[in-house]
């Protein structure tokens, strides 16, 4: 057993060395495939993070009708939490109001001044996504305890347009790039079988089994799948550390993501994707070549 | 060992390349197969080693038959099979010994053994001082002794060689003959196809005659041409 992983070994690193040529190729298009498919993932997670994250700064202001009791005002939160797309939603009595107003234009003495409190009672509503306002309001609109919904309209409307721009753009985008990366490696596999035909054939022909002429192939894509991967990972993990450095020193109202962890996970996700794609590639490679001789 | 049974071979486009052959090889026999060029000789051989099957009849070898054989047993059918061909078929990045010993790493032999075989193999065919030249500096005889110690290495019960001095001259061809002839005497059943009328009328084997897919001659000591 032993001799024989060694076998596989040896094997495996004997073809990359001796098809030098084809397992630069084979590491390099790997690695510019999944640099690429990193960068857009990396570029797509933080536009959809600061498109979030201006969602959630959309807010519904909800003005009740009068003087509701403190009941009714319970029934109004819980119709609201109920609803779908609601984040949370905060009640801001009158009284509270008029403090806020108060101190935004610096002067304590406003009560006073007014004698009585013009301002109505209202609920501040955050929600999940902008795609959901709409529905939001047009329900809330329906209550009998409300008077009047406040809400920015076009911002609203601006963010769903980008949202959806970026989902159907970002989507033909990736499409593309797997399109083309398929055929890229697709084309790596032909040079590569090309290139090993005779060799396998003379396996087949001393009657090799089908593992075992596999295997060396398997280890080899694995290896280059893995360098082609771990590489793109390396480049992907440092182009975001100083793309975040500048960002932060040059347009700091930009909103990235800082939190490593999710640079983390898309790395890992990156390398193994790399293993994958050579673990797949060199099974397809060789099921190509065992397929080669005809049974008639 | 090999028998045919009634055996019709028909390729893509209508192309009958064997009609109705009928033939028995037993265990330790020495036969040429000939027949002008498109007769069939190849289709046999590779009818032999189950890299095509029958269209009609069937093919038995060692009391197998091919036809009903699972795919994952064809590796087992070609480690008691050696070949040799017209065009050596030999890994050109590989040296004369590890072009041998590959036969015997993919079929599993550890490595004291496979040492020890290839070494005796060498040997046999004279070719122990050329063992770490790669192909390229071999002549052509040379490559096909390496060919053949490939076949060999493992004492297959089967040699099939398909034209294997079709590119050398008389003196190397005698040479591979030789070798061939020496491996029957050792018990191994030999098939060679061949155009060469000279080693065949030099050996007084056993003749089987193709033509246009049919057997059209079987003689015991025969020769190359029809005897009047
Ligand atoms: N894969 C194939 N597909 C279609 N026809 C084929 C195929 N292989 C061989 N043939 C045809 O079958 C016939 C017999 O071919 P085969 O190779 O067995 O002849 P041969 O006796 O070995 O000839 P040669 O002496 O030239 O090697 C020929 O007419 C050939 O064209
Ligand atoms: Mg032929």
């Amino acid at each position: 057993m032993m001799h024989k992983l060694k076998y596989f070994l040896r094997e495996a690193f004997k073809g990359l060395w001796r098809h030098g040529f084809m397992s630069l190729l084979t590491v390099t298009t790997i690695f510019i495939v999944l640099f690429l498919v990193g960068l857009f993932l990396l570029v797509g997670i933080n536009i959809r993070f600061s498109v979030e994250s201006l969602s959630q700064s959309l807010e519904i202001r909800l003005v009740l009708k009068g003087d509701p009791t403190p009941q009714e005002i319970q029934r109004v939160y819980d119709k609201i939490l109920s609803l779908d797309g609601v984040k949370e939603a905060k009640f801001v009595s009158r009284g509270e109001g008029l403090r806020r107003l108060a101190k935004e234009i610096g002067r304590e003495d406003l009560l006073n001044l007014l004698k009585t409190n013009p301002l109505p009672d209202v609920f501040e509503i955050k929600v999940k996504k902008a795609a959901d306002i709409d529905n939001i309001v047009s329900v809330v609109n329906n209550w009998k305890e409300v008077q009047e919904v406040i809400y920015g309209k076009e911002a609203a409307r601006k963010l769903l347009a980008i949202q959806r721009l970026l989902l159907y753009g970002g989507g033909v985008l990736a499409l593309i790039l797997l399109a083309s990366a398929l055929l890229v490696i697709f084309n790596t596999i032909r040079l590569v079988v090309y290139a090993r035909r005779e060799e396998i054939e003379i396996m087949k022909l001393v009657g090799a089994t089908h593992w075992f002429i596999r295997l060396p192939f398997l280890f080899e894509g694995v290896i280059l799948g893995g360098l082609g991967g771990g590489f793109a990972a390396a480049a992907l993990f440092f182009v975001y550390k100083e793309a975040l450095k500048f960002v932060l020193a040059n347009f700091p109202f930009i909103p990235l993501i800082g939190d490593m962890r999710f640079l983390y996970e898309l790395c890992g996700f990156i390398a193994l994707g790399g293993l994958l794609i050579g673990l797949g590639g060199g099974l397809f490679a060789v099921q190509r070549l065992l397929g080669k001789v005809a049974v008639e | 060992m090999i028998s045919f049974n009634m055996v019709t071979k028909i390729y893509p486009h209508n192309i009958i390349s064997l009609r109705d052959i009928t033939v028995n090889i037993e265990k330790g026999e020495f036969v040429f197969l000939i027949g002008p060029t498109g007769s069939g000789k190849t289709t046999f051989l590779r009818l032999i080693y189950r890299e095509i099957k029958p269209t009609r009849g069937s093919v038995y070898v060692m009391g197998e038959n091919l036809a009903k054989m699972k795919e994952r047993k064809i590796p087992f059918l070609r480690r008691q099979i050696g070949f040799v061909f017209q065009d050596f078929k030999l890994l050109p990045y590989k040296t004369v010994y590890e072009n041998i010993a590959f036969a015997l790493e993919v079929i599993g032999y550890n490595p004291a053994e496979i040492n020890a075989r290839v070494n005796e193999i060498l040997e046999r065919v004279g070719l122990s001082h050329r063992k770490d030249l790669l192909p390229y500096q071999l002549s052509g005889g040379e490559r096909q002794r390496v060919a053949i110690a490939r076949a060999l290495v493992n004492d297959p019960p089967i040699l099939l060689a398909d034209e294997p001095t079709g590119n050398l001259d008389f003196e190397a061809a005698k040479n591979i003959l030789d070798l061939l002839v020496e491996a029957n005497l050792h018990g191994t059943t030999v098939l060679v196809a061949t155009h060469n009328r000279e080693i065949v009328n030099s050996l007084r084997k056993r003749v089987i005659a193709l033509k246009d897919g049919v057997l059209v001659r079987d003689d015991k000591e025969g020769t190359y041409d029809a005897q009047a």
